[in-house]
């Protein structure tokens, strides 16, 4: 392992940020709106997810999940990861397309 | 027009060509201007005119502070820039002076098992992953903990960046720290052989062009 320079240097961010945030819109043609509704759909829903594993993250560090909780909301968690990934898939989707550009903001994931 | 950057008012018309092969220009206003060129027709923008045109911000940037604009921001007109120019030169005046002989400096911490390692298809119990997943976060919680520690001495500003994997963060640094930033990084990658670390830079404040007080408010 070592300290190196960057392969992934900004220019090359800057690039795959720009086209995320193009592909980030909702596409307005009619031939491609449902695919870009499905990508806005799937990014709420990813959004949701992260926010829920961050809590039982959370409740786990905390002590406050019994072990038999800890099975069922991890279970939930793994069985609604799977399922998104199946989505992405099915949509042609990749786990970057899930995201908005909130401009100032930043990323939205 | 397609916008570039903005440049203090007395800055350099810059001497070089643009993405749609025109000359750049500046567009002047009291306190700043902005560098522009003339596009007629809306661009395509790929991911390899977007790498152009931060490559282009790169060059531009060695000549003078500025704040990279957002590729690909166009105005259908000189005037429209104008009047754009004119309504936020204070602030973007102030940023720049705040921002004068700084630049952006990013260290990206990678482990050597890979994020989506603790996925569903590695896991057999909702406690295994879950627990996995927790590991994930703790450790890029800890990562950035101890990296805005280290860099503390150094970073004017510090931001956590978009990263799918491991932990990107970008540094606002004055030129002439950036030297003593990678030797403290090199010095506290050497006790951790568990992940791999990079720096890049320095380079334009990409990531800084916007106060931070500004984004939480």
């Amino acid at each position: 392992m070592s300290v190196s320079d960057d392969s992934t240097s900004p220019l090359d961010q800057f690039a795959e940020n720009t086209l995320n945030s193009l592909t980030g819109r909702v596409d307005a043609d009619p031939e491609s709106v449902e695919r870009g509704l499905v990508q806005l759909v799937l990014t709420l829903v990813e959004l949701l997810r992260q926010l829920m594993e961050r809590q039982a993250v959370r409740r786990l560090d905390a002590g406050a999940m019994s072990p038999e909780e800890t099975e069922r909301v991890g279970l939930t968690l793994m069985l609604l990861e799977k399922r998104m990934a199946e989505l992405r898939d099915y949509f042609g989707l990749t786990p970057e397309d899930l995201n908005l550009d909130l401009g100032p903001l930043g990323k939205l994931l | 027009m397609l916008l570039y950057a903005v440049v203090p008012a007395d800055a350099t018309a810059p001497e070089a060509r643009g993405l749609a092969g025109q000359r750049l220009e500046m567009i002047r206003g009291m306190l700043a201007a902005v560098i522009v060129e003339e596009c007629a027709e809306r661009l395509s923008a790929t991911g390899e005119d977007a790498r152009s045109f931060a490559e282009i911000i790169c060059d531009l940037a060695t000549t003078t502070s500025m704040l990279p604009i957002r590729f690909p921001t166009m105005l259908p007109t000189r005037s429209a820039v104008l009047a754009e120019l004119q309504a936020n030169e204070a602030a973007w005046r102030r940023r720049l002076t705040e921002l004068d002989g700084l630049s952006e400096v990013v260290i990206r911490v990678q482990w050597a098992e890979p994020d989506h390692e603790s996925g569903p298809a590695s896991n057999s119990s909702g406690t295994t992953y879950l627990l996995s997943r927790a590991a994930v976060i703790h450790r890029r919680e800890s990562s950035v903990a101890e990296i805005s520690e280290l860099v503390r001495a150094w970073a004017r500003e510090i931001k956590v960046l978009h990263s799918q994997q491991g932990v990107r963060i970008a540094c606002l640094v004055a030129n002439t720290d950036v030297p003593q930033l990678r030797d403290a990084v090199t010095s506290w990658q050497q006790a951790r052989s568990d992940r791999q670390v990079a720096v890049s830079g320095p380079w334009p404040v990409f990531s800084f062009v916007v106060d931070q007080e500004v984004v939480s408010t």
